[in-house]
């Protein structure tokens, strides 16, 4: 019995069959989900083994990117959600998703119930601009369900305006650290770390985090997007004979922690 | 047609005079003979060298040529995880893909969908029958440089022009319309759509209103029968040959070349030779053989850009010897329609004489580890450059 995925569609979702296709290769049963089939109970969060947020321009970004899911996700299922993630298990917000997980206070701790966390964020990229382009990723936390074990980089396309990590003064930044909750980094094609420096950080992310988890390590949010390289005619330079390094033991990690829940 | 109401006719029409009844407006057009093109010969100077590297870095840096990066990555291009050959391509993902490859999302098949496109506005201020054959040859060039069968190929149009009611506007754009029509044929790509923007026009520092030079965009969809047969244009390895495909007739009229140094401004634009079709034929089953490495066309700035966008892409070299009877300047800068520079290992050079089998195929040099494009016309050194030089002039400029 493959373990049932949620994957959440809003408005301006765009990569929902993109991240369909990297769970059905992982070994998952996923299935998109309307926003208003959770409103009107037709389907229901505890039903499934495994939520995904995928990315996208859910509301056009207005009042910033993942703003508006955000405020959904609080005002119509925050005991559902918060139910599912005490549960321990695996939840994966990417791009938009991070971005919604992050604005609803999810991500990193949730403690403060609908208040994007004290003094963190995702805000506009350094450059000033949306950017798509191939970054490498270095898997770090090994408390996250989702990166642990996980010993090769991931190459994968970014594709956001709003995708840089910050935090302010008021944020807990070394207790983060020690619960080991940098899920992944920005690092140079020869995986040394990027330093800040652009374009192996695309967007000016503090400390280069490209994801974070939760204390429990079960919900992961991150910026690129793995589920993007999955196939081998996807790395952008197949041609030249390279493949490897694709996202799919990130998604394997999920599916197979299930079974664990 | 009668419409009633209330057993009242409301509406009496005849439908002859509904269908056929609006009256044909009689417009009349002036067709300008291109002039006689006046041919200009490059004589090898000591001086020749300097001048040609120092055009190859403005054409490099011009904005029609250069670098695209900063618009392309403002645009999300790998959503749906379909992009196969992406628009910038190479060791460090910069280099001008010549046309795109798509794996549709959820298809089961290896198939791909080739998209390309064809412009040349310079080409149109001169003769925009020629503009037409050789915009649609470029978009079709284009679609087959990355592995789309040219018997497969659909195009569609788009015409960009001035007021059709200047008589002389409008007799561009009919010979602009003979000159899809008779590329279709020859191409055998049938037009599946189109749209036009008429009425360009502006009011020129003279007072007077003028047409937007004569501009045919033409985009082209390919089929590709295996994603992972797809070719792109970074050069791959040092040692393996570089041929020459297509019948290269290079000419200056309505070329960058032209254009950044007002030189050589009478000659004529570049026509399509008939042998081009098979051309394309022959390079596809070179591409399903594997036998082609990289592939990319020339275009804007001819030879020496197509060349040098190939080391950028593979951060490689390549040193060109060849024995062509042009002068230096006209085969480093002279443009033509129908050509592409291609990469070829060594063992393979039997196999690839064979398969063009008398069609214009000329090995012209190879790829090297140095980091260098050199160019020898008949033994006369014209060009000696570093990729870093190459590469700064290209990325600079957008």
């Amino acid at each position: 019995m493959k373990p049932k995925a949620l994957i959440l569609q809003a408005h301006g979702t765009n990569r929902d069959f993109d991240v369909m296709d990297a769970l059905t290769l992982a070994g998952a049963d996923p299935i998109g989900v309307p926003l208003n089939e959770l409103r009107n109970h037709k389907r229901l969060f505890r039903d499934f083994q495994l939520i995904v947020l995928p990315g996208g321009f859910s509301y056009a970004d207005a009042l910033g990117a993942g703003k508006l899911l955000a405020l959904d996700l609080i005002s119509y299922f925050a005991d559902e959600i918060f139910a599912f993630v005490e549960s321990g298990k695996p939840v994966i917000g990417i791009c938009n998703g991070f971005q919604a997980l992050v604005k609803s206070g999810i991500l990193p701790s949730p403690n403060e119930r609908g208040n994007e966390g004290e003094g963190v964020t995702l805000t506009f990229n350094t450059q000033g601009h949306f950017e798509c382009r191939w970054v490498m990723l270095k898997p770090v936390s090994q408390k996250c369900i989702w990166t642990k074990g996980l010993d090769e980089s991931i190459t994968c396309p970014i594709a956001h305006g709003e995708g840089n990590f910050q935090t302010s003064e008021a944020f807990p930044l070394s207790s983060f650290l020690e619960q080991d909750q940098i899920a992944l980094t920005y690092v140079r094609a020869d995986g040394s770390p990027a330093n800040g420096y652009y374009p192996a950080n695309p967007n000016g992310s503090l400390l280069d985090i490209a994801g974070v988890c939760n204390p429990q390590g079960n919900v992961l949010g991150l910026m690129p997007h793995p589920e993007n390289h999955i196939f081998d005619y996807q790395h952008p330079r197949h041609t030249r004979g390279e493949t490897g390094n694709s996202g799919l033991k990130l998604f394997e990690n999920g599916v197979k922690y299930t079974a664990q829940v | 047609m009668v419409v009633k109401y209330n057993n009242k006719a409301g509406l009496d029409l005849s439908n002859e005079f509904l269908h056929e009844g609006i009256p044909q407006r009689q417009l009349k057009a002036i067709i300008e003979r291109p002039a006689k093109p006046a041919f200009i010969r490059f004589s090898v100077s000591p001086s020749a060298p300097e001048f040609a590297s120092q055009t190859l870095l403005k054409l490099l840096a011009h904005p029609n040529i250069a670098s695209k990066a900063a618009v392309i990555r403002i645009y999300d291009h790998e959503v749906q995880g379909g992009t196969v050959v992406k628009p910038l391509t190479g060791v460090e993902d910069d280099a001008p893909s010549d046309a795109t490859v798509l794996k549709p999302i959820r298809t089961k098949s290896a198939k791909g969908i080739v998209l390309s496109n064809g412009i040349n506005p310079e080409y149109g201020k001169q003769d925009a029958y020629r503009m037409a054959m050789a915009v649609i040859d470029e978009a079709v060039r284009n679609a087959v440089a990355v592995g789309a069968d040219p018997e497969r190929i659909a195009i569609l149009d788009n015409f960009c022009w001035g007021d059709p009611l200047r008589a002389e506007t409008l007799g561009s754009l009919t010979e602009a319309a003979r000159g899809c029509h008779e590329a279709a044929l020859l191409f055998r790509t049938p037009f599946i759509s189109g749209k036009d923007s008429l009425n360009n026009e502006y009011l020129g520092a003279d007072g007077q209103r003028h047409a937007i030079p004569p501009t045919l965009l033409i985009s082209a969809i390919g089929l590709i029968d295996d994603v992972h047969r797809a070719v792109t244009m970074d050069l791959k390895e040092a040692g393996n040959e570089v041929y020459l495909v297509g019948k290269f007739q290079p000419v200056f009229g309505g070329s960058h070349f032209s254009k950044i140094t007002s030189q050589a401004i009478n000659e004529s634009v570049p026509d399509v030779h008939e042998i081009t079709p098979k051309v394309y034929k022959a390079l596809h089953q070179a591409i399903l053989s594997n036998l082609i490495r990289s592939a990319h066309d020339l275009s804007e700035g001819g030879l020496a850009v197509a060349a040098a966008e190939m080391c950028i892409g593979g951060r490689l070299g390549m040193k060109i010897e060849s024995n062509m009877r042009d002068d230096a300047v006209r085969v480093l800068f002279g443009e033509s329609t129908g050509t592409l520079l291609v990469e070829v290992r060594k063992r393979d050079k039997e196999k690839i004489l064979s398969m063009f089998n008398g069609l214009p195929c000329e090995r012209i040099g190879i790829v090297v580890e140095n980091e260098n494009l050199s160019v020898s016309i008949h033994g006369f050194d014209i060009l000696n450059m570093s990729l870093s030089d190459l590469i700064t002039a290209w990325n600079t400029t957008l």
